[in-house]
């Protein structure tokens, strides 16, 4: 566990018994868990387990039926929209750069709008984020100029840059070629690494085992399995020894090698 | 030629009126349409959406000229006479910001939910979303389909003849009339609608090519997802 300065165990994120029914469906049930300042929480599960719905309801883009989320213990649903969002950051895997700005200026427009930053400052502060997530010199550069794993490396540096209490990434490798997952993963790996508080979506098993304090697997809306990723992966449950199983597979890896904590 | 070459600075005074009208009624239909399409796009509050939408299909499914009609012949019946000049631009007007708002509202619609998410993700109100993220991507998009209805409507600056504005459409004519000149007479006319239309589509491509410069639409050309299937 890092040590991140601000005591054991403050929580930052505190997610109380969350529902959601669309039309009598029920998309997510009584999803409860907390996120210590400075930790990661990795959420893995099936396709369709709500896994990305619920990162999309901790900053608002859809609306909870029931339960609360409380960000520094303050309830999420007493805040205007807007600010919520420049508190908590969403990365989706899409990496949606805004196409007719570079990179930089990606970056900047938060900074501008929410964090009402001199255009100096913004430009400082963005120039920061691209060097950290390893883009410097390619500041200059418009989406389509970029390669898959680049562009979502500035998708990352533009919610980090404003440095929300919690920052939420959502399948950030999915979408990219097999090639660039890694450049992405590392980025990620140093955000973890350096106190970011993190809930990451992902299908990336040994990835999820990497990067987490704590890993949560999701199954039809619920959480099914909570613990230290080495415990989860060991799991006797059988749905999801077959998941794991499944994935782990596929990378080459096995779950006691996928079960290693983070360095 | 000498009919044409003797009525030129008659028939050029209707050309500078038909420039006129269509000017006034291009800046009246962008700057209409263009906010009704832009609240057609934003808002989802069902009255608004209707009201939106009773307007489109009113003005878009009824012949401009029936419309004109109304606007100068029409009203008077129930006590309004609109002055010929204000009738024809509200005519053009309206009837243009009709296709305005639906090209505008489906130009922004196509820059894709994922952007306005991306933008509402960091902070960004909606209003900042629609005029920073949606609105700049959107517009490159929007540039064909809006030099159509510019076109259109200088074309159609030739029926305010019919309510005695005496535009280029109508000055031929009269001269016709007194000259029976009618083949290089209506050639001549053609040829000077052509003119502004051929100059106007220039100017399009032109603003076309400088926002593509600018990477602005490059929203629309972003790949499919790929997405990596899992199953328990």
């Amino acid at each position: 566990m890092p040590d991140t300065g601000h005591g054991p165990a403050e929580v930052v994120l505190d997610v109380q018994s969350v529902g959601m029914t669309v039309s009598d469906t029920t998309i997510l049930s009584d999803v409860s868990f907390q996120l210590e300042r400075g930790h990661t929480i990795s959420v893995v599960g099936p396709s369709g387990s709500g896994k990305s719905t619920l990162l999309r309801c901790l900053n608002r883009l859809e609306q909870i039926s029931h339960g609360s989320v409380l960000l520094n213990g303050v309830r999420t649903d007493t805040l205007p929209a807007p600010a919520l969002r420049s508190r908590i950051g969403l990365v989706s895997q899409k990496f949606a750069l805004f196409g007719h700005l570079d990179a930089l200026a990606n970056v900047t427009l938060g900074l501008r709008r929410t964090r009402h930053m001199s255009k100096h400052g913004a430009n400082q502060q963005a120039m920061q984020w691209l060097d950290r997530v390893g883009l410097a010199g390619l500041e200059k550069r418009r989406p389509h100029e970029l390669s898959g794993g680049q562009q979502q490396r500035v998708a990352i540096a533009r919610a980090a840059a404003l440095e929300p209490d919690v920052l939420l990434l959502d399948e950030v490798t999915s979408a990219l070629d097999p090639e660039l997952v890694e450049e992405v993963e590392n980025v990620v790996l140093g955000l973890a690494g350096s106190g970011t508080s993190l809930v990451v979506v992902t299908h990336e098993i040994v990835f999820a085992a990497k990067v987490a304090d704590v890993m949560l697997m999701m199954e039809d809306g619920q959480v099914v399995e909570v613990g230290s990723p080495k415990d989860v992966l060991a799991s006797s449950r059988p749905r999801s020894q077959r998941f794991f199983a499944r994935h782990l597979r596929g990378s080459g890896d096995t779950v006691s090698e996928a079960g290693l904590a983070r360095p | 030629m000498s009919a044409v070459v003797s009525n030129l600075p008659f028939l050029l005074n209707g050309f500078v009126l038909t420039l006129g009208y269509a000017a006034g009624a291009l800046v009246f239909s962008m700057l209409l349409g263009g906010l009704l399409g832009t609240v057609g796009y934003a808002v989802h509050y069902w009255p608004v959406r209707w009201a939106l939408r009773a307007f489109v299909g009113l003005f878009r499914n009824t012949p401009f000229i029936v419309q004109l009609y109304i606007w100068f012949f029409g009203l008077p019946y129930v006590g309004v006479q609109l002055a010929a000049p204000v009738a024809g631009l509200l005519g053009l007007g309206l009837y243009g910001s009709s296709y305005v708002t639906e090209i505008v509202r489906a130009g922004l619609a196509g820059v894709g939910r994922e952007q306005e998410e991306a933008g509402l993700s960091l902070g960004l109100d909606h209003r900042d979303v629609i005029v920073r993220v949606v609105w700049p991507q959107a517009f490159a998009g929007m540039v064909p389909a809006l030099t159509n209805e510019a076109v259109a409507l200088v074309k159609n600056t030739s029926m305010l003849g019919f309510i005695t504005i005496t535009e280029l459409t109508l000055r031929t004519q009269q001269t016709i009339s007194s000259t029976f000149a009618s083949l290089p007479l209506y050639l001549t006319a053609g040829a000077m609608y052509l003119i502004i239309n051929v100059l106007l589509t220039m100017l399009a491509r032109r603003l076309e090519k400088v926002l593509a410069r600018g990477g602005r639409g490059s929203a629309l050309n972003l790949e499919s997802r790929t997405e990596v299937p899992v199953d328990a």
